[in-house]
């Protein structure tokens, strides 16, 4: 049985295939920190974003299933970093509350329930030995897992269809000395 | 000499909120997402790829409209106290596009906004209601005719028996809360009327808005908040000579009994809905205001004798002119900063006759 580290590689392994193929979401995203980026087609349209997401929209994208996968890139050697992602939760009378699950390669590094229908931003610091190395890169494998993801027209919400759970509008790696979110 | 064409575009505005937002377009790189740094005091404290969509962009022609951004500083970017340089600077470019200038992060306390934001919605309804405050006109008659209208309803929701006529044309208006209101009514009638008083009564169990409304339609308006006691006739005739000096002056004239603490404050927040360009607000025990957190205060002897600030400083905000009214025999002191002499703390207490 493979360790999940060995595992995370091989993932790697077979996302960097993928975009080397030419795949439509690309390879990682690369973020410069301290740089708030926005989801959406304006700035990072699908860049990143393997699996589990919708199509990018206007300012912001959205989570489609239980699990996204995010793979972001830092120039190496990394930092201590924070991982800041604003966005908003797909809550309403019938889905009370979404959860979510942040893992980094592999490793468990947050956990949020949200229950509010406004703005949220995910935080967690992201230690420098967590990255991966690659080349003159240091890169992270985000999965983020939303078991409370909703299809909003099996519950009389509205005629969409996909299994939504988060909406992501921002997305920030910062020096962990500053916690606060930044974006409004 | 030449000019250069613009190569970069861009606004900086702050918010209500001590946030930022703005927007930063390139027309030598008309598709391209421009990162932009916001810098205090040249030093960068957040950066932005400005990216967001603005509707307001199309019509100037700033390629597809997503250029905006919109950021918060990091509260330890900004220096405590001083006053600092925000600067939004296009990254590649090095070029600055807008500045703000303002002072530390004491300018965006959550109350200062908050505050800020009820005074300028007091100040638009204030000038929404610009017209019904003059008098000649239709807009005249009409607010004769909500005055009768406020004085009959007023005569309505007193009790038949301690019914008076109300007086036309009060020199000064008492709002009393409506339980307290008919024994009142009795006890002061010689002296309502000597110098042509009148009572509205406000319901305590209801926001004192539509009495205070009734009563500033009609005159100067005095509040006594003090339900168990009736004020003295030493007091309603200061009162009446304070009014006399200012005509259209609201005065919160509250000795505040414990149990009427809660009152105040809603009290306090109405009177500035009403069309008087002064305020003051005077006495009452120092623990209740202490309690309401109005504002600095002046205290004598455990009694507050004036708490002014929080309405000066709101009627301020509200670009309306400040002063306490005085009387001419002893002047108080006016609230330019300067605590009342002693002197003329007890002689306030003397002559207005409130206190503990």
């Amino acid at each position: 049985m493979l360790r999940e580290r060995e595992r995370v590689v091989l993932d790697f392994s077979r996302v960097q295939d993928r975009a080397a193929s030419g795949g439509r979401r690309g390879g990682a995203l690369d973020c410069e920190p301290g740089v708030v980026r926005l989801f959406g087609v304006a700035d990072l349209g699908a860049r990143g974003q393997m699996s589990g997401w919708g199509e990018p929209e206007d300012g912001h994208v959205w989570n489609d299933g239980p699990q996204a996968t995010l793979l972001i890139a830092v120039p190496a050697p990394p930092s201590r970093l924070l991982l800041l992602l604003g966005g908003e939760p797909y809550v309403s009378r019938l889905r009370p509350a979404q959860e979510v699950t942040l893992f980094g390669n592999g490793l468990r590094i947050g956990f949020w329930r949200l229950t509010q229908r406004a703005g949220a931003t995910l935080s967690a610091p992201l230690e420098p030995e967590w990255w991966l190395r690659r080349g003159g890169r240091a890169v992270m494998r985000l999965d983020l897992h939303l078991p409370n993801s909703a299809r909003p027209i099996d519950i009389a919400d509205g005629p969409d269809g996909r299994e939504l759970g988060f909406c992501f509008r921002t997305i920030c790696l910062r020096p962990l000395a500053d916690e606060a979110d930044m974006t409004a | 000499m030449t000019l250069r064409p613009a190569t970069l575009l861009g606004d900086l505005r702050e918010r209500a909120d001590g946030g930022f937002d703005g927007w930063c377009w390139a027309p030598d790189r008309p598709g391209e997402r421009l990162v932009v740094d916001l810098l205090v005091n040249d030093t960068v404290a957040v950066s932005m790829v400005a990216g967001l969509f603005r509707p307001d962009l199309l019509p100037l022609g700033c390629g597809d409209g997503h250029h905006g951004f919109s950021l918060r500083l990091p509260p330890d970017h900004v220096p405590a106290g001083e006053e600092c340089l925000i600067s939004a600077r296009e990254r590649r470019s090095r070029q600055v596009f807008g500045r703000v200038l303002r002072a530390g992060p004491g300018l965006a306390p959550p109350g200062a906004a908050r505050l800020a934001e009820a005074a300028a919605a007091v100040e638009a309804l204030w000038r929404d209601l610009a017209p019904l405050r003059t008098a000649a006109g239709p807009a005249g008659r009409l607010r004769a005719a909500f005055g009768r209208l406020a004085g009959e309803l007023a005569a309505l929701e007193r009790p038949a028996a301690s019914c008076v006529p109300g007086v036309a044309n009060p020199a000064l208006t008492l709002v009393l809360p409506a339980p307290a209101a008919a024994g009142h009514r009795a006890a002061l009638a010689p002296a309502l009327a000597e110098i042509g008083a009148d009572i509205v009564p406000a319901d305590p169990a209801a926001t004192p808005q539509a009495a205070l409304a009734a009563a500033g339609s009609r005159g100067g308006c005095v509040v006594l908040l003090d339900p168990a006691r009736a004020p003295s006739a030493a007091s309603l005739m200061a009162l009446a000579r304070a009014v006399a000096q200012a005509p259209d002056a609201v005065l919160v004239a509250a000795p505040v009994a414990e149990a009427a603490a809660a009152l105040v404050r809603p009290m306090v927040n109405a009177t500035l809905g009403l069309p008087a360009p002064l305020g003051v607000l005077i006495g009452g025990p120092g623990a209740v205001w202490g309690r309401l957190g109005v504002g600095e205060s002046i205290t004598c002897g455990g009694d507050v004798v004036f708490a002014c600030a929080d309405l000066a400083l709101r009627t301020r905000l509200l670009g309306r002119p400040w002063r306490v009214v005085t009387e001419p025999a002893a002047p108080i002191p006016p609230a330019d900063g300067l605590p009342p002499s002693p002197h003329a703390i007890a002689r306030l207490h003397e002559r207005w006759g409130f206190g503990a």
